[in-house]
């Protein structure tokens, strides 16, 4: 059977890579980042899916879902003028995604499906970071973390516990692990740029170190996370992860002002 | 309402280099394409970010306008316009 071995969490600045390229060794990000990657590394996944909210690259609200599964044979990243990093690419796991798409699906989950791609940098910042060699198959599975109205946090839980099912029914012995990419608090472009919400990261915080995933699911309203930055409903791709890990607390988590990074040793 | 014109205006602006480059050769005639009420069109090539949040534009969508440096919006004049804090 195939098995969810790990899950870890990052934020995904489009600057972080520049940034850490030109101060190596400086930068908090850095080293929270090389911790992720050491606990990836060590669950040694046979793919990974890759949850993370689109910045309007591949979807506008001329037509925008609200959860979509890549089905992609390749695709490559980062597709916007302001995140300067080496272009990567991926190889995608067709039949894994169809088949979470077909079990999501059968489970009530109307996903969407997408079979071309543009990767932003929600995708290919933490996989630069903590899965850089491009060697490891990648499920893009996309979460509406940014353009209101949101999903709600509690189907976001249930599409991540819907995951889990789904890998545990999965013939073969693949080693699967999750990676939710995005902020705690966050604003881009918004009058509160540079300010984060302290008392909701240590809300956010608490609640995961304790493994009290419901209990976050239900504090995470879309108006609570948008008080706490415009694009802090990303969240929603932890809380969805955080569906997949059942009782498990976090072996690693730290945050960064308004950015978290966290691990999950599900093997 | 046709704030959704205003949002596919800075969607496209990243997105489609073509017109990235008609909004910085001819921007009076790349904007032509778009149904802007007056309100919107004056918000916009005054560069005054601040009006043009206030009436809905996605900030994140917003910030290219600063990021493409188009109708005198820098780095340096973006915040404190659409903080209020300064006008165009």
């Amino acid at each position: 059977m195939a098995k969810l071995v790990a899950a870890v969490a990052t934020p995904h600045g489009p600057m972080l890579p520049q940034q850490v390229a030109q101060s190596p060794g400086t930068l908090k990000t850095e080293s929270l980042m090389k911790e992720v990657r050491r606990r990836l590394e060590e669950a040694a996944p046979d793919v990974i899916l890759v949850v993370a909210s689109d910045h309007f690259t591949n979807f506008f609200y001329n037509n925008l879902p609200q959860f979509c599964v890549g089905v992609v044979e390749s695709a490559e990243g980062p597709a916007e003028t302001y995140c300067l990093m080496p272009t990567l690419q991926i190889r995608g796991d067709t039949g894994l995604a169809r088949g979470l798409l077909n079990h999501g699906l059968n489970a009530g989950f109307d996903l969407a499906i997408a079979q071309e791609l543009r990767l932003d940098h929600s995708v290919v910042v933490p996989l630069h970071f903590v899965a850089p060699s491009e060697d490891i198959p990648v499920v893009p599975l996309y979460v509406n973390g940014l353009a209101p109205p949101l999903p709600l946090a509690r189907r976001c839980y249930a599409f991540g516990q819907e995951i889990r099912r789904f890998i545990e029914k999965l013939a073969g012995n693949q080693r699967v692990a999750l990676l939710a990419s995005g902020s705690i608090s966050l604003e881009v472009g918004g009058p509160q740029v540079g300010w984060t919400d302290e008392p909701w990261v240590e809300t956010v915080v608490d609640h995961l170190g304790r493994g009290a995933y419901r209990g976050l699911t239900r504090r995470a309203t879309e108006k609570r996370m948008a008080a706490a930055g415009n694009v802090s409903g990303e969240l929603l791709c932890w809380i969805t992860v955080t569906g997949a890990v059942g009782d498990t607390r976090p072996a690693f988590l730290e945050t960064d002002g308004g950015s978290g990074f966290a691990a999950w040793d599900l093997g | 309402m046709s704030v959704y014109a205003l949002n596919k205006l800075f969607y496209m602006l990243e997105n489609d280099s073509s017109f990235r480059d008609r909004m910085k050769s001819i921007p009076g005639e790349a904007i032509g394409r778009f149904t802007l009420t007056a309100e919107e069109r004056k918000a916009l090539t005054s560069g005054d970010v601040g009006e043009l949040y206030r009436i809905g534009v996605h900030a994140f969508l917003l910030s290219g306008l600063s990021r493409h440096r188009l109708f005198g919006v820098d780095s340096d004049n973006y915040f404190p316009r659409i903080r209020g804090q300064a006008s165009p």
